[in-house]
């Protein structure tokens, strides 16, 4: 058996505050490691005694946790509803928001000046006042989700942690009366 | 000044700063005494730019201004050094003219030559006064570099070797970097890194210096390709551009196929337009084709129903003249015609005979013609009666007669009319059955033609040639692709043999360079362990003794010493007798003979060329490896690209016969399916045809069942008729025979009675005659014999209207029934032929009319095809975008027929163009994946520019293809590799190098601790000792950069191969990982520990021991406070001085010392008198001269050489005056 990776407490450390692991980011070597062999197993193990679950997804890992707090799932869902709305944005662009996507934050704010609909989504996304400013703030709230890394000022990649948000967003399904629903 | 050693004599300052004129002399240890801001340190700094020559490193804060503005700010401004030499003066001006300048005078400073009248001459014009004067003076010196060589004696230019001030080595920049050091380091504590930087400086050099930012980046660069390179062989990266290429390819081909679409749909809307015109006009002809057929049929119909008519009329009358002629016959057979007809021949003869009685019985009763006359009259009047009653009767008769013939004639008209009414229903009934009939019959012998037809029919025909041209093009096509198939892959074959020779070759030329590459490396570290066994042993060999105890053995006993020798240990030398140049008692000359022992800097300058070549040689060996992956890399991309572009020809041509399978089999399935439809129509229409032909042959049977009813129904009408009227006429004749009997049974009662009163008148007339005698027997005999004869007259005279109408029926009717039935019977026939050339004339109307009805219905079909098409098109395709993105094709296209409809042309395109989309969706996703791995400015140049829309997508997967094709990983593998292992090269020898100097460290640490040793100052024992010692280093990157250096000496040749990523060789993967490693290791360091460079002050840790009367300090990092402030000071004086000598010695030449320098230590007004003293003398026994700074006059000035104060003048001048002039003799 495997010794324990050196890197655990650098991926507990970031996975603890719910962020994601991607493979196509910068924290790609920590993917390779918790990818490496056993060591999913091990740290999955490892981490159980801290209330927290390593999962897996298409390319990324994330904690979830069992036990969790009523109120903490209450925030997660609002947290949602403004993922969703974040997503729906993004997919309206030109260009989807699929893994490895680049964007640029001037470049949005120029679709969004000829856009009148995604200008519409915009301004309901941020109180910012310039255009640049409202699409900064939300590449930067998906950045600090791990949805999105920064690669430099103006310079947004989509992390392969978009497929959890996808898939999320896959399993909602809205009833006749409009009511959403989890399935 | 009364020793003969070169040194700074004087500097002058004319307009220099906030001084107009100082002449200040220095030529032994100096003390400057003023108060804060008089000019102390401007002239201390001015002296210190005499030995360093550096506008930077003279103490000048960056919010100052520089030293050039400051001390220059006049053309006529002049710092003068005059250096006296063991022969006289010279000195050196500086002036500014942009820039500074130097200019070397041979000769004493003469302010005569610089000032005239109180005024400073513009250099111009002191150069004109040294030539009026002819004094030589050197060219303008333009660089401080220039001018450092030649005052440190560096210069190779001989000219200026007067002016120096010491013979120095390569390494004299240290003397003045250490002045520098020395005045620059006011802090109050000496920090072991300070001593360690000066060692640095003294031993090392700028090349030396690893400059980590340039190592850093360069790792950086290795890093990210390194990262680009893995990111490239991730399994993910490669199954995403894997599907790019295939994403790419079904792109290109739909594309393609979009293309060929969009002209077909041109060329087919265009010649649907043709086409309908044209075939509108085909059809409106075919029309009337059509009703010109019509119309002729229905003439020739018309035609022959009129004649069949008349024809059949004429049978008609035929038939009932025959008919008559019969029934006639008949009758008159019933009647006895045979039997009247031969009593009628007897007439004449009847006649004859009664004339011939008459004219008898005349005769015989000439003679009693009065009774005859009488009874005559009575007789003639009975028979008058008679006769008038027999007229009476036939009257009576003949109207009976007539009236019942009458009768009888209107019944038998009655009958033929009612005969004639159901003959004419039963023919106006019998003739639509029979047409029906005929219809059906005709229809029958159709379905049976067609069914013979059907037999013979081929269906699909059309389609089935087309379909068979089409497999027959692919039969023929096929070995030509087969063909060609064999040739590229031969073509192939080739190329990849080419390219296994060239890789072939190129290993077999590696092995050989490596060969002789190694060859020479080994005898390279053969030498240097020569060296080093001899560096390592010199201290203990005669070479070790010679150096400390005879140390110019270099020109006697290194001109006649072997090397072996010299390194020997067993030899035990002693000097038994200084300077005595004899070997073994023989004097020799040895002035012609050149040195042949070599210094330590010698042995240690060929060890390092000995490793610079092995460097030298690894290098080569990486740019060999480069260049010939290059050139390979050149020579297999293109073999490379012809593959891939071969390979690509292949691709196309596998799928096209792919296709053409694909093709020929769907063909065949098409030609199966045409002929199972084709059997399938055959049986549809055969049952088709079978059940009408049943249909047909059921109504005809019915019809013919009606018309057999209806011949029944009229056979059993006509005889109820015919009864009836046999009846009715029974009847008649029973009423008529009736009248008859009762007429005739009157005539016969009448006659009875008249021949009674005929007999009663015989009787008379007989009696009268006899009662005139005359027998009358003869008479009655003749009389009854006419009588006979005219009764026999009388009948034949009742049938003559009998006979005369037999004999006309004769005449035209029984005499004629032959040639009745022959025109019948030519009648019939002629009927039959009419009708038989008719129903060919119907049959060939019904062929031409299916055929245009055909050829209506394909022309409609067609015609509705295209209509459909085109209006498909304008309603479903035109407004699309679809359209407008592919107008310029659809446009341009000249009409042409295509295989396809228009309706299947926009439907294709509609489904190509949805599944070119959602092909692109994904295209797109998995480029943006694949491009989204890699960093951003990665190497490969994976990149998408957002803004290029669909075209850079494109972009991309064909520079990814092309970056397959030609295998470009390859050179980036290589690159990366030659990048790697030139670093870790460049890090072992530049560590090798850095720690080459270990040594001289531990000589250098060691003079300074014997020189500490002396600094005890004498009686006082203030010191008791200093001592210093060396500690490995601690210093992270160091040690990082030290393990490549190691892990580089222990793997000399299995890293930095061209595949850096091969892991072929086994235990190879395992080094290099390690290597990467440990360069990854170094970058974190470098970044973490944030140093700029690594040079020989980071080999090694300094520690200070110093005990100061009862105070031990320990072994510590840094000297902050020795005793009092004065100790300290002194303390730290001692060590600065110690410093600067030990760094004369190793910059300068062996030879005999014969300059002095200055040491510049502002503030010493701490130390006291005795220590200060002490000081100066410490200083003095190493030649070095101290010029120091006191804020306030005290007696401190007394025990310098020179003492000045600084005042200000009236002008606000610094005035520099000399307070006291004396040499103290320590």
């Amino acid at each position: 058996m495997n010794a324990i990776p050196k890197q655990a407490p650098e991926i507990f450390g970031i996975l603890s505050r719910g962020q994601f692991i991607s493979a196509n980011g910068s924290r790609g070597k920590l993917y390779d490691v918790i990818s490496f062999e056993d060591n999913f197993n091990q740290l999955r193990e490892l981490f159980a005694h801290t209330g927290y679950s390593l999962e897996h997804g298409h390319n990324y890992y994330y904690f979830s946790q069992p036990d969790e707090p009523n109120l903490s799932i209450e925030k997660k869902i609002e947290q949602f509803a403004y993922y969703i709305d974040v997503m729906d944005f993004f997919s309206s662009m030109d260009q989807k928001p699929t893994a490895g996507t680049r964007y640029r934050i001037t470049q949005i704010a120029e679709e969004c000046f000829s856009n009148e609909r995604l200008k519409q989504k915009l301004l309901a996304l941020s109180r910012r006042e310039k255009m640049v400013d409202k699409v900064a703030e939300i590449a930067g709230d998906l950045a600090l989700s791990g949805f999105f890394e920064q690669e430099d000022e103006d310079t947004y990649k989509v992390m392969d942690a978009i497929h959890y948000l996808e898939q999320v967003i896959t399993l909602i399904t809205i009833d006749d009366d409009g009511e959403q629903k989890n399935s | 000044m009364t020793e003969s050693k070169r040194i700074l004599n004087r500097i002058v300052f004319i307009n220099i700063a906030n001084t107009d004129y100082s002449n200040v002399e220095i030529a032994g240890n100096t003390c400057f005494v003023g108060t804060n801001n008089m000019g102390k340190t401007t002239l201390q700094r001015a002296i210190l730019f005499f030995y360093s020559a550096n506008t930077r490193q003279l103490g000048i804060s960056t919010s100052q201004k520089t030293f050039e503005d400051y001390y220059f700010q006049y053309p006529n401004s002049y710092i003068v050094y005059e250096l006296a030499t063991e022969e006289g003066f010279f000195h050196v001006m500086v002036y500014r003219n942009t820039k500074l300048f130097y200019r070397f005078v041979d000769g004493a400073f003469d302010p005569e030559h610089y000032i005239n009248e109180k005024e400073a001459l513009l250099p111009k014009a002191v150069l004109a006064r040294l030539n009026e004067n002819k004094i030589d003076y050197s060219d303008q010196i333009e660089t401080f570099e220039r001018y450092r060589n030649i005052v440190y004696g560096a210069d190779p230019d001989k000219r200026y070797k007067k002016y120096a001030l010491m013979k120095g080595n390569a390494n004299y920049h240290n003397i003045p970097l250490a002045i520098t050091s020395i005045f620059l380091s006011s802090e109050s504590v000496i920090r072991a890194e300070f001593v360690k930087e000066c060692i640095a400086n003294a031993i090392g050099s700028k090349h030396t210096t690893i400059e980590l930012k340039t190592i850093e980046r360069q790792l950086r660069q290795f890093s990210e390709r390194y990262q680009d390179i893995e990111t490239f062989f991730r399994k993910e990266s490669n199954q995403r551009s894997d599907l790019i290429r295939d994403n790419f390819s079904t792109i290109q081909r739909l594309k393609i196929q979009q293309r060929k679409l969009a002209t077909d749909l041109g060329a087919a809307l265009k010649y649907a337009i043709v086409q309908k015109d044209e075939i509108n006009g085909k059809v409106e002809a075919k029309r009337q084709q059509l009703e010109v057929n019509e119309q002729d049929f229905r003439a020739k119909e018309e035609l022959h129903r009129d004649s069949n008519k008349e024809t059949n009329q004429e049978i008609g009358a035929l038939r009932s003249k025959l008919r008559e002629a019969e029934k006639k016959q008949t009758e008159y057979e019933d009647q006895g015609i045979a039997d009247l007809l031969r009593e009628a021949e007897d007439k004449p003869r009847l006649q004859l005979d009664v004339q011939a009685r008459e004219n008898e019985y005349v005769t015989l009763t000439a003679g009693f013609s009065d009774v005859e006359q009488q009874f005559k009259t009575l007789f003639d009047a009975l028979e008058n009666e008679r006769r008038e009653f027999e007229y009476v009767l036939q009257s009576q008769g003949l109207q009976l007669d007539k009236n019942h013939q009458e009768e009888k004639n209107q019944l038998r008209d009655l009958f033929l009319k009612d005969k004639d009414k159901q003959q004419s229903e039963h023919a106006a009934g019998t003739e639509q059955l029979r047409e029906q009939r005929q219809k059906l019959e005709f229809s029958l012998k159709d379905a049976q033609h067609k069914e013979q037809q059907l037999r013979q029919h081929y269906y699909f025909a059309g389609e089935v040639n087309e379909l068979k041209e089409k497999l027959l093009a692919i039969d023929k096509r096929k070995p030509e692709l087969t063909a060609s198939l064999k040739v590229k892959n031969t073509a192939i074959d080739a190329l990849k043999k080419e390219s296994e020779h060239i890789t072939e070759r190129n290993k077999i030329e590696t092995d050989q360079y490596t060969e002789k590459n190694q060859l020479e490396i080994s005898t390279c570290e053969a030498e240097i362990k020569k060296i080093d066994d001899k560096l390592s042993v010199h201290q203990h060999a005669l070479f070790g003794y010679l150096q400390e105890h005879y140390p110019a053995w270099y020109e006697t006993i290194g001109k006649v010493c072997h090397e072996d020798l010299l390194f020997n240990q067993e030899l035990n030398p002693q000097v038994i007798k200084k300077n005595v140049d004899a070997l073994y008692g023989i004097r020799l000359d040895l002035s012609n003979l050149p040195v042949q022992a070599k210094s330590l800097e010698q042995y240690e300058q060929g060890r390092s060329e000995l490793r610079e070549k092995i460097s030298e040689l690894h290098t080569s060996f990486l740019q060999f490896r480069e260049e010939q992956v290059r050139g390979e890399q050149t020579r297999q991309s293109a073999i490379s690209k012809k593959i891939a572009s071969l390979k690509k020809e292949i691709t196309q041509v596998q799928y096209d016969l792919e296709q053409d399978e694909k093709k020929a089999q769907q063909f065949n399935l098409d030609l199966h399916e045409l002929k199972r439809k084709g059997e399938q129509q055959r049986e549809q229409e055969s049952i088709a045809l079978y059940e009408q032909q049943e249909k047909l042959k059921n109504e005809v049977t019915s019809v013919q069942e009606k018309l057999k009813q209806q011949e029944e129904k009229l056979k059993s009408n006509l005889l109820e008729l015919e009864k009836s009227y046999e009846e009715k006429l029974v009847k008649l004749k029973r009423t008529f025979e009736r009248e008859t009997s009762k007429i005739k049974d009157q005539r016969e009662d009448k006659l009875a009675d008249m021949e009674e009163r005929k007999g009663k008148l015989q009787k008379e007339k007989t009696t009268v005659l006899k009662k005139k005698g005359i027998d009358d027997t003869r008479l009655k005999k003749l009389k009854q014999e006419i009588e006979s004869l005219k009764q026999a007259l009388a009948a034949i005279e009742q049938q003559a209207t009998l006979l005369n109408d037999y004999r006309k029926d004769k005449r035209e009717l029984f005499d004629r029934v032959g040639e009745f039935t022959q025109q019948k019977q030519k009648l019939e026939e002629s009927t039959k032929e009419a009708d038989a050339t008719f129903q060919a004339a119907r049959e060939a109307y019904s062929k031409t009319r299916k055929q245009y009805e055909d050829e209506l219905k394909q022309l409609h079909n067609q015609l509705k095809e295209f209509a459909d098409g085109l209006h498909h098109f304008d309603n479903h395709f035109r407004d699309r975008i679809l359209y407008d993105r592919l107008r310029h094709l659809i446009d341009q296209e000249p009409a042409a027929r295509t295989e396809l409809s228009i309706t299947a042309l926009c439907s294709q395109l509609q489904a190509n163009d949805n599944e070119f989309h959602a092909q692109f969706g994904k295209f797109r996703e998995n480029v943006s994946e694949f491009a989204g791995r890699f960093r951003t400015d990665n190497h490969f140049n994976f990149r998408i520019n957002t803004t290029g829309g669909e075209a850079e997508f494109e972009r991309f997967a064909s520079y990814l293809e092309e970056f397959y094709a030609e295998d470009k990983i390859k050179i980036s593998i290589a690159e990366v590799a030659k990048s790697h292992g030139m670093l870790i090269d460049a890090i072992a020898s530049k560590m090798r190098a850095l720690t080459e100097f270990k040594g001289r460290i531990s000589r250098m640490i060691s003079k300074m601790e014997g020189d500490f040793s002396k600094a005890s100052f004498g009686g006082s024992r203030l010191i008791e000792y200093i001592k210093l010692k060396s500690e490995d280093s601690e210093n992270k990157v160091l040690r990082k950069l030290q393990r490549i250096a190691d892990f580089r000496e222990q793997n000399p040749f299995l890293y930095g191969e061209a595949n850096l990523f091969n892991t072929g060789i086994k235990g190879k993967g395992e080094i290099d990982k390690r290597s990467v490693d440990l360069l990854g290791d170094l970058q974190k360091a470098i970044a973490e520990e944030r140093y700029e460079e690594i040079n020989v002050k980071d080999l090694f840790e300094l520690r200070f021991r110093i005990k100061e009367g009862k105070n031990d300090t320990g072994w510590i990092e840094k000297i902050d406070k020795v005793g009092s402030t004065g100790t300290d000071m002194l303390v730290k004086a001692v060590i600065y001085i110690t410093l600067l000598n030990v760094f004369i010695k190793e910059s300068t030449e062996k030879t005999s010392r014969n300059f002095k320098v200055h040491c510049i230590i502002d503030e010493v007004g701490q130390i006291s008198a005795p220590y200060l003293k002490e000081l100066i003398a410490f200083a003095e026994e190493r030649n070095i001269c101290l010029i120091n700074g006191l804020p306030n006059e005290s007696k401190l000035e007394t025990h310098y050489n020179y003492t000045y104060k600084f005042r200000k003048d009236n002008h606000g001048y610094v005035k520099v005056i000399p307070l006291l002039t004396m040499s103290v003799e320590p």
